[in-house]
């Protein structure tokens, strides 16, 4: 009966499984990604996960809709000097935040080379464009910007330094992220997901081993 | 002993930074010369500038002076002794400390990468709202699609590498 007990604990804490997201950062050296996630991250902040040569995880928990989520938000870590990122960077994204900084045109302009790799390796995951860095010249927010329209992605006037919509925009892409990952429109995503559910078969053959042991 | 730096300035001759401070529980206005040792036209910049900031005389008023001020004071002096005028040197100083807007860090080295992200660093930390600052809210949010009259980036204007999406 106490190896019952075991089980069924283990059972529980299946069902109650957390759904784990991933989210990508993406566009040009120095538009402000890492300073981004570090504002978004400032309250309950935990330490960071290790740096690696590629990449920069950061992970942060929160409940949506009362389900719990664990999102990793993947930062370059100056891979973007090589205008390209490792396709297991994209692996699996479920959103995309991608950044320019409204202070220098070449980031604006890099953004299509940005977009063009993004929808390469994920061509249906949620996308949201943030004009970074409005702090320097708040006349920027007075501007209009075509590649988010042309494009169709919500765009963002965001400022890492007063935190003008950081919140906001991280929100909005866990929101997003979570959503595209309930109902996929990616191939691979879909069948990815069908071998999650399968995953049920696990806690199945659990219940048969504890039911032998009666 | 508490100290408040009020300004950072440089001295040519013999190189030597200059921190004018008020003391805080005197209420003294003083002024620190720290003449920088072996500075030469080929001293390595943020390695003597480093330096300086260590220096556990000069580290109390120092660390309320960043890094970069500090280079920008050094640069100015090297320029001086490669032979610039003061006003060359100061806008050399000035030009060579400023991220050009127009650069595409993309194609550049990593430490000239560092060197620019560390410049964009000082506006940053300048604008910074931290949590402890007064002004500080976790969330902030402004919606800016009302805020009147709209016009152009102008960023948009040339389509040359615009056109494959």
């Amino acid at each position: 009966l106490k190896y019952q007990d075991e089980m069924s604990s283990v059972i529980k804490n299946k069902s109650e499984d957390v759904e784990k997201l991933k989210i990508i950062c993406l566009g040009d050296s120095a538009v402000g990604k890492s300073k981004l996630v570090e504002r978004f991250l400032v309250d309950g902040y935990k330490p960071q996960q290790q740096s690696t040569y590629a990449l920069t995880l950061f992970n942060y928990e929160t409940k949506l809709n009362g389900k719990k989520i664990s999102v990793d938000f993947w930062d370059t870590a100056g891979q973007e000097r090589f205008s390209s990122m490792h396709p297991s960077y994209y692996h699996q994204a479920q959103a995309c935040i991608l950044v320019f900084d409204a202070t220098r045109k070449v980031t604006y302009k890099n953004l299509n080379n940005w977009y063009k790799e993004l929808r390469q390796y994920r061509p249906n995951i949620p996308c949201l464009l943030v004009a970074n860095k409005i702090d320097v010249d708040l006349g920027v927010t007075k501007r209009t910007f075509a590649f988010g329209t042309k494009h169709n992605l919500p765009q963002y006037f965001v400022s890492a330094a007063n935190g003008t919509n950081v919140v906001k925009v991280f929100r909005d892409a866990i929101k997003a992220a979570l959503s595209y990952k309930q109902n996929p429109t990616d191939f691979v995503d879909q069948v990815l997901q069908e071998l999650e559910h399968l995953g049920n078969t696990e806690e199945d053959l659990i219940h048969i081993t504890c039911k032998t042991e009666e | 002993v508490m100290y408040k730096v009020k300004k950072c300035g440089l001295k040519l001759k013999p190189p030597s930074l200059i921190v004018e401070y008020e003391d805080l529980s005197s209420h003294k206005q003083r002024c620190r010369t720290m003449p920088i040792r072996n500075f030469k036209k080929t001293s390595n910049i943020s390695r003597a500038a480093e330096e300086l900031k260590k220096n556990p005389r000069h580290q109390m008023l120092l660390k309320d002076v960043s890094q970069l001020q500090v280079e920008k004071m050094l640069l100015i002096i090297q320029e001086t002794l490669k032979g610039a005028s003061l006003d060359d040197a100061i806008s050399n100083a000035q030009s060579a400390l400023t991220v050009d807007p127009n650069l595409d860090l993309n194609k550049l080295d990593e430490s000239k990468v560092e060197q620019a992200k560390r410049i964009m660093d000082e506006g940053f930390e300048q604008n910074q709202l931290k949590p402890g600052d007064e002004d500080f809210q976790y969330d902030v949010e402004v919606d800016f699609d009302n805020v009147g009259p709209v016009e152009s980036s102008g960023w948009d204007d040339d389509n040359s590498e615009d056109n494959e999406f």
